[in-house]
């Protein structure tokens, strides 16, 4: 067992079931969606990110590919959210969160495309 | 930056950056969990945007001061925390940057991709030199002078920064590299259709072999000029099809010999083979009779036989101090030449001077080993109307000739 391999594949996996926890419930219910929720997954997505960084490999290259989606994704909706609360000032009303969560949702799909690539690297080592 | 380098940045600003993460996480969660108040005394907490805010402006120690409202004292505890945390976090990446442009390998990881680029993408036709020893240095000079364009590899990072002063017309790309790796010959351009032939010229004949197997088998047709000094070598070279393999010791003994049997003739070749920009002037013809040669090895036995052949009387001394029992066959006032061949220059010097004193100045050969001693070589002193022959040509422990009457042989061929 290797510790770098279990960080490495604790992050990228709680990337993706923070993700999931945030955007799990109705679409425009503001009620559903926590911010903390939103902030942890940007901080676990951006350690997944860096943790990706220097791999020169093809695969390595897609993983650091997804999780860039992935932080583009929240960040704008992070940004989304913080333009309607504090620019805007329209609050956190149901079109906002289904804007917030839909950009969550193509974050999760990164992020499960991440994990795929998780289990698919895993699997090829095993033959 | 270069693409591996670049990954290489990034490998190693991981964990600065993985703890920059934390550090800006914590602080910004610790500053939305902890209850403050407004300007009206109601409770205000700040939100994701204003402690993100907060938090940029302090751990960058720009320092707005307390906004959007004046922290309560548990804020204040917190902020103060988080101070410290953010400049540590700076400074550990701070620091790992510096490390990094400090760090050898970095730095020739970027050496290495900027003359690889600039090499590959030389649009001229050119020849890729290894070895910037003393034979490379004339050699890069004369090319240069000529119009060529050049690459050069050399193991020594010294000699390469030599060639950066060199006052060269075109801009060489150089790189501290062991051309006896396949792959630094083809990050020098070798297989560009560019490349109009290699130059095996280092002082290592073993490399110069390596240097020739490589180029002939990843690239067969390419024009190649190697090195090698011992016979072994030499017949290794010619399993791998080089043609142009110099010998500096047999080109020079040649050359003497041409020049006791037909002055004409290698007055013609210096001529036709010279450095550009060098004059033709009167050769002294090296005179038959009694010739005395020091030195042991290749070299000695090789001017030895060249002499033998053009038709001198040969005497070859070892080793043996010039003070000793053999040494009045040096000064002897019969010998009308001295070879001083040996492999240390201190001695050759002294067996040039002692020759001096001999009765009628003999011809005198002195073989220069070392390019540092240059200048005590151009101080011996010279017959009147001899003169210092050209620079030693392709050969870097190279004899040079005659400060009585001087020829020098030159073996620039092919190029």
């Amino acid at each position: 067992m290797n510790l770098e391999k279990v960080v490495f594949g604790f992050f990228i996996v709680l990337a993706a079931t923070l993700n999931f926890g945030f955007f799990i419930g109705d679409i425009d219910e503001p009620g559903h969606h926590d911010v903390y929720m939103l902030f942890a997954t940007i901080v676990v997505n951006l350690i997944a990110t860096v943790l990706k960084f220097g791999d020169r490999t093809q695969i390595g290259a897609i993983h650091l590919a997804t999780s860039l989606v992935a932080d583009l994704q929240l960040g704008a909706a992070a940004l989304i959210w913080g333009i309607a609360i504090h620019v805007l000032g329209t609050g956190f009303t149901p079109e906002t969160t289904v804007t917030v969560v839909s950009m969550s949702a193509g974050a999760l799909l990164a992020n499960i495309v991440s994990v795929i690539l998780l289990i698919a690297e895993t699997l090829m080592l095993r033959r | 930056m270069p693409k591996s380098s670049l990954f290489l940045v990034l490998r190693r600003m991981r964990a600065p950056l993985i703890a920059l993460i934390a550090i800006y996480a914590i602080s910004i969660t610790g500053l939305v969990v902890i209850p403050g108040i407004d300007a009206h005394g109601r409770p205000a907490r700040l939100d994701f945007l204003h402690a993100f805010y907060f938090i940029s402006y302090t751990a960058t120690t720009i320092g707005f001061g307390e906004l959007p409202h004046p922290f309560t004292p548990a804020q204040r505890l917190w902020v103060t925390f988080c101070i410290y945390l953010t400049v540590i976090g700076w400074s550990f990446a701070f620091v790992k940057v510096l490390a990094l442009f400090q760090d050898r390998w970095f730095l020739h990881a970027l050496a290495a991709q900027r003359f690889t680029r600039s090499a590959r993408r030389l649009p001229e036709p050119f020849y890729l030199l290894c070895g910037y020893g003393e034979t490379g240095a004339i050699l890069c000079r004369a090319l240069d002078r000529l119009g060529y364009r050049m690459v050069v590899l050399d193991r020594d990072e010294f000699r390469i920064a030599e060639l950066e002063l060199a006052d060269l017309r075109a801009d060489v790309p150089a790189l501290t590299a062991d051309a006896r790796q396949p792959e630094h010959l083809l990050a020098s351009g070798m297989d560009t259709p560019h490349c109009i032939g290699v130059l095996a010229m280092t002082g290592d004949e073993r490399t110069n072999l390596a240097i020739a197997a490589s180029v002939r088998l990843l690239r067969p047709h390419l024009k190649l000029i190697c090195r090698a000094e011992t016979p072994e070598v030499v017949a290794e070279m010619r399993l791998f099809g080089v043609e142009d393999i110099i010998d500096p010791f047999e080109t020079f003994a040649g050359y003497l010999r041409l020049a006791m049997r037909s002055p004409g003739s290698y007055q013609l070749l210096q001529w036709l083979t010279g450095l550009p920009g060098t004059s033709l002037t009167k050769e002294t013809e090296p005179p038959r009779g009694l010739w005395v040669v020091h030195g042991e090895g290749h070299f000695a036995s090789v001017v030895a036989a060249a002499l033998q052949r053009g038709g001198a009387d040969v005497r070859l001394v070892g080793a043996a101090p010039v003070g000793s029992g053999d040494a009045p066959i040096a000064t002897a006032p019969t010998a009308s030449g001295v070879v001083a061949g040996t492999g240390d220059d201190t001695r050759n010097l002294a067996i040039a001077m002692a020759a001096r004193r001999a009765g009628p100045r003999p011809f005198t050969v002195v073989r220069q080993n070392r390019h540092s001693r240059r200048m005590l070589f151009e101080a011996l002193p010279r017959r009147p109307g001899g003169r210092r022959a050209r620079d030693p040509g392709a050969r870097m422990p190279g004899p040079r000739v005659d400060p009585a009457a001087g020829t020098l042989p030159d073996d620039r061929r092919g190029t």
